[in-house]
């Protein structure tokens, strides 16, 4: 189902994404042969001026992902409506085996994106650029990524089969069995939400402690402690979404059949979703940057700049996880104390 | 944020507001273009939006189930008798039998829908969907009374007279005396439609007694609607079911498709300018030099700079994107999409003249926003930091 402005717009932002990127990935290259911070040659000079189109670049290409995560959320809906046996985006989704990993390639992307530009963030608030080669390394490590991600957007779009009326014979019922799609069946509720609350809690606790301590200088096993932050971030993430969908939509849906972590996007449902997945997605990124950028502060120049980063993510951090976890707890709250909508 | 970096901010901005008006000519070209491309763009949207409405807000009327008969690949008349076998499935609230077909005009070349139906019109929750804007609707008993469209009342040039006659197959002739006239509003549906009782409709096609040209079956709950017709298409083989939901689908699949077909063409404009903007922010001048080495000289950084050129492709853009979408609701409310509705609905003598009501939806804006603003800006990206990086020592 190319032709549709849905499918076009996605292709076009797609193939935006990859020129920008090309762009980029030539100074990369570039960079990565000829870089050299001691030396005053032309060539030199040249590559720090290219810094910052790659910079302006790889920015354009963070909006890219963010309109384009949107996008394909809002165009799965669309599709839902002309899709057999699709009653919202999680069918559309569904509707073959492409969908999915499109959809978590793209939030991925936002991801790497924007720890990218942390990474050009903290190299140039230092006159010596002591990550250059580093940041340039990672533009390479970005290309499969965006190639993956047009080749799946392709394949699922090419793959959709809308559901119209055939004229040679009597309709086609492939629907029955699609009703209901959800994304994850039933959960161990009571076990998951004591993991995910209590992850939670851990990882408010450890911001707090990562706080006071990031002022302080440098403590044994910091590196350590800072990747194992990151990864309890990264659980957490995961956990969230599987949360929302499975234990949280119903409630904001009222109906315990249905769960489904699109249709919360949309107004009928005060359009709560994007409050919840802006807290999450931010609260995600700045927690695993405040603990993955741990790894710089052996570098020369390093320290400062990583630290006053730090700070600010981790207090980001705390502000936005209590605000989530608000908004994802006010829903099944009303109906657990207060005895439902009224 | 600090105060200061907001100053900063509002500076930058400043400044790019007046850098706008310098070169006010070049960046008036530009907008008229851009905003021309976006207008086209969202035309086409919204008339599509607005008929997938349309067709969802008439088939409101239409039966849960059509079940016609097909024979060599071709439908053909059904045997009315086939209600009765499916009136042992459970979940079918009631039958109707339809009789219709084209009716042509040789004076005018014209080709008119006559529709004939069985069931009292009075008081069916069609009739209360089709709206008369005078008359009644013919009872079931009555003989050779219709309800046309004033469309159809001007193609007959009847004037103020009220019986007219069409040809049998035959050649005679069947009079019929109009008792009344549907509503303008309903002019997409009803602009070629005459309305008869099932009697005169088969009269007038010389259809076999006990046959129809199709049966409609409403079902009381709308989540079995499926089931029902997989059971119907069980029972009467070599039939044809068609869903009420698969014709908005297919509404919907064909709208889309047309829009997506329109959406194809214009982005060749779209990257024609694209290209054009490319090119025009590339060229700089020895002037635009001069002043990008004054600027770095007073202290201006490589990231203002880039951050200046930012701001004003970002205000032509968005200048553009909202002059071309405001617009395009215009010409899709106002005008009723005059420049691309026959792209949609197809042309014929009898043509319907209905209005279009866009529903305003974010996620339309959104649309527009990504295939025109997006590419514009990832356009002017790298001419701003070619500009931006211009050496001071090497043009002052």
């Amino acid at each position: 189902m190319l032709l549709n402005s849905w499918s076009i717009t996605l292709l076009v932002t797609s193939a935006a994404a990859l020129f920008l990127a090309a762009g980029a990935v030539g100074t990369a290259i570039r960079t990565l042969r000829f870089w050299d911070s001691e030396a005053d040659t032309a060539r030199q000079i040249e590559l720090e001026n290219e810094t910052w189109l790659s910079a302006l670049l790889m920015q354009y290409g963070m909006v890219l992902q963010i309109l384009a995560l949107l996008l394909l959320v809002l165009a799965a809906d669309n599709y839902s409506e002309i899709l057999i046996g699709a009653m919202c985006a999680t069918g559309a989704f569904l509707a073959n085996e492409y969908g999915i990993p499109l959809l978590l390639v793209k939030i991925c992307g936002i991801f790497l994106y924007g720890f990218w530009i942390v990474l050009h963030r903290l190299d140039i608030s230092s006159e010596r650029l002591p990550l250059t080669r580093i940041k340039y390394g990672y533009v390479l490590l970005l290309v499969p990524l965006l190639l993956a991600d047009i080749l799946l957007l392709i394949l699922y779009l090419v793959d959709l089969q809308p559901d119209i009326i055939t004229s040679c014979c009597g309709v086609v019922f492939g629907g029955a069995a699609g009703d209901g799609k959800n994304l994850v069946g039933p959960v161990p509720v009571v076990v998951l939400m004591v993991l995910f609350y209590g992850l939670a809690g851990l990882l408010f606790v450890g911001g707090l402690v990562l706080l006071r301590r990031a002022d302080r200088g440098s403590f044994p096993g910091e590196n350590i402690i800072g990747i194992v932050f990151s990864l309890l971030w990264l659980l957490f993430f995961a956990l969230s979404l599987l949360v929302i969908t499975a234990v949280i939509s119903s409630y904001i849906y009222a109906m315990p059949f249905h769960r489904c972590p699109f249709d919360i996007l949309k107004e009928e449902y005060y359009s709560v979703g994007y409050v919840i997945y802006f807290a999450l997605f931010t609260a995600t990124f700045f927690g695993m940057s405040a603990g993955l950028t741990t790894l710089f502060t052996a570098l020369p120049d390093m320290r400062q700049a990583v630290a006053s980063f730090r700070i600010t993510a981790l207090r980001l951090c705390l502000l936005l996880l209590p605000l989530f976890l608000l908004v994802v707890s006010w829903f099944p709250a009303v109906y657990l104390l207060g005895g439902g909508d009224r | 944020m600090t105060m200061n970096s907001v100053g900063r901010l509002l500076n930058i901005l400043d400044y790019a507001l007046y850098a706008l008006r310098r070169k006010l000519l070049k960046n008036v070209s530009v907008f008229c273009l851009f905003a021309l491309v976006i207008f086209f763009l969202s035309s086409f949207l919204l008339v599509s939006k607005a008929l997938t409405e349309a067709a969802q807000r008439i088939l409101a009327t239409a039966p849960d189930i059509t079940v016609q008969q097909m024979s060599a690949g071709r439908q053909i008349s059904i045997v009315a008798s086939a209600a009765n076998e499916l009136s042992g499935i459970f979940g079918i609230e009631k039958i109707d039998e339809r009789i219709w077909g084209y009716y042509f005009d040789e004076s005018n070349g014209a080709n008119y829908t006559v529709i004939g139906m069985r069931t009292p019109f009075v008081g069916s929750p069609a009739a209360l969907q089709l709206g008369l804007a005078e008359g009644r609707l013919p009872a079931l008993a009555e003989q050779g009374k219709v309800v046309i469209s004033d469309n159809i009342r001007q193609h007959l040039q009847l004037g103020e007279r009220k019986h007219f006659s069409l040809f049998r197959p035959d050649l005679s002739q069947a009079g019929f005396e109009i008792i009344g006239l549907f509503d303008k509003k309903l002019e997409i549906i009803t602009a070629d439609l005459i309305l008869m009782t099932l009697a005169d409709a088969r009269d007038l096609f010389a259809i076999p007694e006990g046959y129809v040209t199709d049966l409609l079956v409403y079902v009381a709950n709308p989540n079995e609607i499926d089931t029902v017709a997989r059971k119907i298409s069980d029972t009467l083989l070599g039939s044809r079911i068609i869903t009420r939901n698969q014709i908005l689908k297919t509404y919907k699949v064909v709208f889309n498709w047309r829009s997506g077909l329109g959406t194809i063409c214009l982005l060749t404009a779209l990257a024609a300018f694209v290209i054009l903007a490319w090119d025009k922010a590339s060229g700089l001048s020895q002037e635009e030099r001069k002043e990008v080495g004054i600027l770095k000289i007073l202290g201006w950084q490589t990231s203002d700079l880039i951050f200046l050129r930012f701001c004003e492709s970002l205000t032509v853009s968005l200048l553009a994107f909202l002059s071309g979408y405001v617009l395009a609701w215009v010409h899709v409310a106002s005008f009723d999409g005059a420049l691309f509705r026959p792209v949609f609905l197809g042309w014929s003598v009898v043509r319907p003249v209905f209005s279009l009501a866009p529903p305003f939806a974010v996620e339309d804006l959104l649309l527009v926003f990504t295939l025109s603003v997006i590419p514009y800006l990832c356009a002017t990206a790298v001419p701003a930091w070619r500009a931006a990086t211009v050496r001071a020592d090497s043009v002052i």
